[in-house]
């Protein structure tokens, strides 16, 4: 039954990259900024959390938190700094602008840390375990569970809290909202920190399983645009069908084709998926 | 467009002679600046021209050079091969387009981002034929190192020249008017008669030519090519920044922009490589937050000075009130000048809300009505005139510092969230509210107003009907606790027996001491249900008092009820 671990390792991967794509998706939906910075966000969570385990023996795992707080800070600080003073402009401005940051940062982390791939191994495994035919290593796992758990408190906060009312409010109707008193700076720079911390948390994640390297940043950015394309803007539920999709064509696309052909497999699914459904495959409604 | 040929003429010469002077390290910078400009050119066709945010100015570049570099390595002449190369990117751009073109904004960047990935990963996958990873050797040429120097030079320089004669010839032609028509609005354009998708794919074509071609002389040039170098996505972004900073949608701007950055690049990160992609970073940050309209604009902007709404000075304030309410009013707009970007659309405005008052201002379609609201409720900066809130200036205030002053503006056409549930969508009214245990308090009393929202507070505020939507807007607007509610157009697209409703629930919520400023359309209602009452014209108030005197007015009965 070599389709059902196919299968196994595709639900894995897609769990981390609904994670990954998740926070990008809120800033594309709320902002209208393509946020190019964002696999450059994924890398340096991944390196905070190497940096913790190597000289602090922080565990990845906890390193979530600690990755995802700096990299809101990052964040919230970037958009109220400097994205916000051209949020009305048009696309090719604020595209360009967070392209001219992510040289600036994604430079800065060669400069840190080299180029070099390092990895986390780490001290205690948790071994893996069998389900049947299925072999499931058990960090993997933990890893994709966790991942999905912040993917549903980001839905949780959007749904429930004041903060996250407010940042669908503005991704509704910009306007209505500054009538409701919103602050739209405010509620972006917030929404802006909040898919940087996605970000730090996912690369935190993904640090136990990927090797490291700024030279990485391309593919995690690329990995977003396809969840998104695939499950639809600025929606949580749709990053993850988004992200289990992707996981699922890589996993099976490399089974099938080769694991070299996979990521030219997924770009030519979003080429295709965009021909069709120019707004993505759910287009731009939905809740948050 | 003399001009243009003129200027264009003085650069050919200029360059021409070059050679003459330089060394071949002159020549190789010359070459460069030949091939930014080719490439910042290309990019301005579809980028300037259109406004679409292409990022395959690098795939066409690699596809040129790969295309050039199989032809020659199975022995076709040099010159064919170039040739071939640009007629590849001509194709591809052709069917890129029929795929690519029809997504706005994002989306077409995305797409046009990941071709130059894919294109890539396919180079790499076929080894046999690309030489895969390990890249692509080309045939020298044997002649002497200078001679190779100024061939390459030339030859960069022609296709230059090239681009640059069509774009003069673009620019001036219908093509170029319809990709600036497209770039303004392309729906607009699409139904005044515009090809559109014919249009958007010749500029795209044109955006791949000479970039094909461009990268097939690269290749020649440095006798070498492997993915990575020929596909860099930063050749996709230089482009961008040289028109970002010589002019987006000019002539010689994108020229221009290559010589600018190509100075950075030689003069400036020659001596810093390891932070060579940072400072490229900086200056675009740099560009995009301090000069958005690139160096051309700059120069022009000097020229034509500041064009900007005239400040108008405060005449001493011509109250045309008769009854002015007893205390300090809720409200008062003295002098208020308004408008958008030129166009000034509120002159000389002066109006006063007293305390629990409900006032209206009536006036035809465009009499600067909503343009009034969005001045008192923070959304639009006022460009002269006062604007008082209990006594307190607001001239300079954002709309959450008018919900906190208790002003609350219901716009036009309800702007409910629609997505979100009736419930939340009232959560939002009251996003300000400081003591959040009062919420559902208050929750329980708009209910009460408006039993059919309780009914429906589970539903998406999108499924209501028209009337509903209005209640839920007010519903939402009293969450806040206002004591001015600005409301703007009560009655429009209802039934007559919802805006008798309405109007029934404003009048109560009126008794509960909030205040009403309410602008409508449907002057005979409007009357009806205020206290007092001012008429709009063409940006002014031309009439104001108790709604009684102005309902008897026979101008105000002949022009806005139509009865003599």
């Amino acid at each position: 039954m070599i389709y059902l671990q196919i299968a196994a390792n595709g639900l894995v991967l897609g769990g981390l990259y609904a994670c990954i794509a998740v926070g990008f998706s809120l800033v594309w939906g709320v902002l209208n900024v393509i946020n190019i910075l964002h696999g450059t966000f994924i890398v340096l969570g991944s390196y905070v959390a190497y940096l913790a385990y190597v000289y602090l023996g922080v565990h990845p795992f906890v390193s979530i938190v600690i990755a995802g707080g700096l990299l809101y800070a990052l964040g919230h600080s970037l958009q109220a700094g400097i994205i916000n003073r051209v949020i009305a402009a048009p696309v090719l401005i604020t595209l360009t602008l967070t392209f001219g940051l992510d040289l600036i940062l994604n430079n800065s982390m060669v400069v840190a840390f080299t180029a070099d791939y390092r990895g986390i191994t780490l001290a205690h495994p948790l071994g893996s375990f069998e389900i049947g035919p299925v072999f499931l290593p058990g960090d993997r796992v933990v890893a994709m569970v966790l991942a999905i758990l912040l993917t549903l408190l980001l839905y949780w906060l959007l749904r429930e809290t004041s903060i996250g009312r407010a940042i669908v409010a503005v991704r509704m109707d910009r306007e209505a909202a500054a009538l409701m008193g919103v602050d739209i700076k405010r509620i972006n720079a917030i929404t802006f920190g909040i898919g940087a911390f996605m970000a730090g948390a996912a690369g935190a994640l993904l640090s136990i399983i990927f090797p490291i390297s700024p030279l990485n940043s391309q593919v995690f950015l690329g990995k977003a645009f396809v969840v998104c394309v695939l499950g639809g803007l600025g929606s949580v539920p749709g990053a993850l069908a988004g992200g289990l999709l992707l996981g699922m064509i890589e996993s099976f696309g490399s089974y099938w084709m080769g694991p070299e052909r996979a990521v030219t497999l997924s770009f030519a699914v979003l080429l295709l998926v965009l021909f069709v459904r120019p707004s993505g495959l759910t287009g731009r409604r939905g809740y948050e | 467009m003399k001009t243009s040929w003129i200027v264009l003429a003085i650069l050919v010469v200029v360059f021409t002679a070059l050679p003459l002077f330089g060394s071949n390290y002159f020549l190789r910078v010359a070459t460069t600046v030949c091939m930014y400009t080719v490439m910042a050119q290309s990019w301005n066709f579809i980028g300037g021209l259109a406004g679409y945010p292409s990022f395959a100015t690098a795939a066409f570049f690699g596809l040129g050079a790969y295309t050039s570099g199989i032809l020659q390595s199975h022995g076709a002449p040099m010159a064919l091969a170039w040739g071939s190369a640009g007629v590849a990117a001509l194709l591809f751009a052709a069917f890129l387009g029929g795929a690519i073109l029809h997504l706005r904004g994002h989306y077409f960047a995305i797409a046009s981002l990941i071709i130059a990935e894919m294109l890539r990963e396919i180079v790499n996958t076929l080894p046999d034929l690309t030489g895969g990873g390990k890249g692509l050797n080309l045939p020298f040429l044997r002649i002497s190192v200078t001679a190779q120097a100024q061939f390459f030079f030339y030859a960069m320089l022609a296709l230059a020249i090239l681009c640059m004669a069509v774009a003069i010839l673009v620019h001036h032609s219908k093509l170029g008017f319809g990709l600036r028509c497209i770039q303004q609005n392309e729906d607009a354009a699409s139904m005044l008669g515009v090809d559109t998708y014919g249009y958007k794919t010749a500029g795209f074509c044109l955006s791949a030519v000479f970039v094909g071609v461009a990268g097939a002389i690269y290749a020649s040039w440095v006798n070498y090519i492997d993915p990575p170098d020929v596909f860099d996505i930063l050749l996709a972004v230089k482009p961008m920044v040289m028109v970002l900073l010589g002019g987006l949608g000019t002539i010689f701007g994108p020229a221009l922009g290559a010589v600018f950055l190509l100075a950075f690049e030689e003069f400036v990160w020659r001596n810093l490589l390891t932070i060579h992609a940072a400072a490229l970073g900086l200056i675009i940050v740099l560009l995009v937050l301090f000069l958005p309209n690139g160096i051309v604009a700059l120069i022009r902007d000097r020229r034509v000075g500041d064009r900007s709404l005239p400040r108008v000075e405060i005449l001493a304030s011509q109250s045309m009130t008769s009854i002015v309410p007893v205390g300090a009013p809720k409200l008062a707009v003295a002098g208020l000048q308004a408008g958008y970007g030129d166009v000034q659309v509120l002159w000389d405005v002066t109006i006063e809300v007293g305390r629990g008052e409900l006032v209206c201002v009536v006036g035809s379609n465009g009499a600067g009505k909503t343009t009034l609201m969005r001045c008192v409720s923070g959304l639009l900066p006022i460009s002269a005139g006062e604007i008082m809130v209990d006594g307190k200036g607001m001239e300079q205030g954002t709309p959450a510092d008018f919900v906190r002053a208790g002003i609350v503006h219901i716009p036009e056409g309800r702007r409910l969230f629609s997505a979100m549930s009736v419930r939340d969508n009232l959560l939002m009214g009251a996003y300000l509210r400081g003591e959040r245990n009062r919420t559902p308090e208050d929750l329980e009393r708009v209910y009460a107003t408006f039993p059919i929202l309780a009914e429906r507070r589970r539903q998406d505020a999108g499924t209501l009907s028209g009337g509903e939507q209005q209640m839920c807007a007010i519903a939402r607007g009293l969450m806040a606790r206002p004591s001015l509610l600005l409301i703007d157009e009560l009655s429009l697209g209802l039934a007559p027996r919802m805006v008798e409703l309405l109007s029934e629930r404003l009048r109560e919520i009126n008794r509960s001491g909030v205040a009403v400023l309410l602008v409508e359309q449907d002057v005979m209602n409007a009357l009806e249900l205020a206290d007092r009452a001012y008429v709009i014209d063409r940006g002014r108030v031309t009439k104001a008092g108790p709604s009684t005197s102005l309902a008897g007015d026979p101008v105000i009965r002949e022009a806005y009820m139509g009865i003599a």
